[in-house]
């Protein structure tokens, strides 16, 4: 019990502290741009926790996530056929090299110009921006299966489909996930941006809006918002890939760690 | 035939092997690259991708050729690399001495653990607003945003180095009477130069992306910032090759960590690997 207190203790000093500086430092602050912390919860409480959570939080998460969870098919879907066919992955490599190497927001003009605005163009860059990371990783995970396996699905003739979903995917798993995991970061990069490039609603286009009129207590505000949403976004990833792979880190921790 | 000789000849033959393997590759991977350019020129011309949005492939070409002698896309180009480049020594500066002191000692690492874990996953870009207010669209802002959206890989993967160190090799180094110099020289820099390379390479490709969007949208001068210009004056061909010199410089920044890489890794067991 004691040594829980002093473990929570540790953890929690210098947040704690953190906090207390800011609200106290800026409590009589008078500059327009660091506004007191209390004026910008206040601002927080006032616009986010009452309709505008309904009419611009809710679209920007709905839109994040299903563009999220398109990225992350096509990702593994193409990752799997271009890591199990040679040829394909050769002949496809520098396209990816490339795409991959074009920073996602570059492509927001082109997807303005193909969809104009609304919610496609939103979702298109996400998907368009955020699946290499999660291609990549599957290729890779697929290509690193141990010949050995591979040898053992032939010789017990595995069918197509066995062979994908008992064998491919599971060994490929840890690195499908790590590829998510960046797929996730960059599509709450890429709602957020697009959203601020061009839109008329959600989270994005408050916060830069709220900037450009200069209203500083709700560009913090906004700003509160946004680093709540990637937080809980990433929370609740690394959640469901602690559950899947489960099975994963109890063989890794017996094996790596002898 | 003596076994050296055969040795020799088979090291001759694997390599020519190796040679005919990486030049097959690179044809396979050109004729991909032309299949695509030929079909989007012809898709375009003909009218099937819509003409607002697709310029022909050859203009675009022509675009990026055009750029090569334009003193101000160079010069863009010098703008975002510069910050992105700035950004990154600071996040170098910061991240080595804070990423060891958390990989060392236990204290600093777990009263770092909640405040590190609440500012990672937070977009670098959430944070575009507030510096806009702060500096306006000046170099300043964008070196600020590459510094909080880069500083994480590198901190983090420095913080492993430490807790990476093989027990043995230092009861080994103190029992051979290693100096302080010696030890770090020969075991602790080993261990840490691996990690801090992987996390520089993931820090500077994000530090080139957040410099982009800081000028895309915040309208600092740079590669970004062409790219929105290009669009408002709908000269596609040209905003088209912007994009695609982006992703260049991507390539070559990547390509740049892999040359920096292989002589300071050589005998890294991923490297190994890799030469085989």
């Amino acid at each position: 019990m004691k040594k829980l207190l002093r473990d929570v203790s540790i953890m929690l000093w210098l947040p704690v502290l953190i906090l207390l500086a800011w609200w106290f430092g800026s409590a009589n602050s008078t500059s327009v741009y660091a506004p007191p912390l209390k004026v910008i919860m206040q601002t927080f409480a006032h616009d986010w926790l009452g309709e505008r959570f309904v009419s611009d939080a809710l679209p920007s998460i709905g839109k994040f996530a299903v563009g999220f969870v398109l990225a992350g098919i096509v990702g593994v879907v193409l990752g799997l056929l271009i890591g199990m066919s040679k040829s394909l992955g050769v002949a496809l490599d520098p396209l990816i090299q490339f795409s991959r190497a074009i920073p996602p927001p570059a492509i927001l003009p082109v997807a303005l110009l193909i969809f104009g605005i609304g919610t496609t163009m939103n979702i298109s860059v996400i998907v368009a921006g955020a699946v290499w990371p999660t291609l990549l990783n599957t290729i890779e995970g697929v290509r690193g299966l141990d010949p050995q396996v591979s040898d053992m699905t032939r010789s017990y003739r595995l069918s197509y489909s066995q062979r994908v979903f008992r064998v491919l995917l599971p060994a490929a798993a840890p690195q499908i996930f790590a590829g998510l995991r960046v797929t996730l970061q960059l599509s709450i990069i890429l709602i957020v941006v697009s959203e601020m490039f061009a839109s008329t609603a959600g989270i994005g286009f408050y916060v830069l809006n709220s900037q450009q009129m200069f209203a500083v207590p709700e560009t913090w505000a906004g700003t509160i918002v946004l680093g709540l949403l990637g937080y809980i976004a990433t929370a609740v990833f690394v959640l469901v890939e602690r559950r899947v792979l489960s099975w994963h880190r109890g063989l890794f921790n017996a094996t790596e760690k002898v | 035939m003596s076994a050296g000789t055969w040795g020799m000849s088979l090291g001759r033959t694997i390599k020519q092997r190796q040679r005919r393997l990486r030049i097959s590759k690179s044809l396979a991977g050109s004729v991909t690259v032309l299949t695509v350019l030929i079909i989007w020129e012809i898709a375009a011309r003909s009218g099937i991708l819509p003409e607002v949005a697709f310029p022909a492939a050859s203009a675009v070409l022509v675009a990026l050729g055009g750029l090569i002698f334009n003193a101000s896309f160079w010069a863009a180009v010098a703008s975002t690399l510069a910050a992105a480049g700035v950004g990154l020594l600071i996040v170098t500066i910061i991240a080595v001495p804070l990423g060891l002191a958390i990989g060392r000692v236990q204290f600093i690492s777990k009263s770092m653990t909640l405040v590190i874990e609440f500012l990672k996953p937070i977009p670098p870009v959430a944070l575009l607003p507030l510096a806009l207010l702060f500096w306006g669209p000046s170099p300043t802002m964008k070196v600020f945003l590459v510094v909080m959206g880069s500083l994480w890989p590198l901190l983090i993967q420095i913080s492993y180095g430490p807790r990476g160190v093989d027990k043995t090799q230092l009861d080994l180094a103190r029992s051979y009477r290693f100096g302080r110099t010696r030890t770090i020289r020969h075991i602790l820099l080993p261990t840490l130069v691996p990690h801090a390379l992987v996390g520089l390479r993931v820090s500077a490709s994000i530090a080139i992306v957040v410099a982009v969007v800081a000028e895309l949208i915040g309208g600092a001068t740079g590669l970004g910032q062409s790219i929105s210009l290009a669009q408002n004056a709908a000269d596609l061909p040209v905003m088209y090759a912007l994009i695609m010199a982006t992703g260049l410089i991507g390539l070559a920044v990547n390509a740049l960590f892999e040359l920096v890489g292989k002589p300071l890794l050589f005998w890294h067991p991923t490297m190994r690997v890799k030469e085989s």
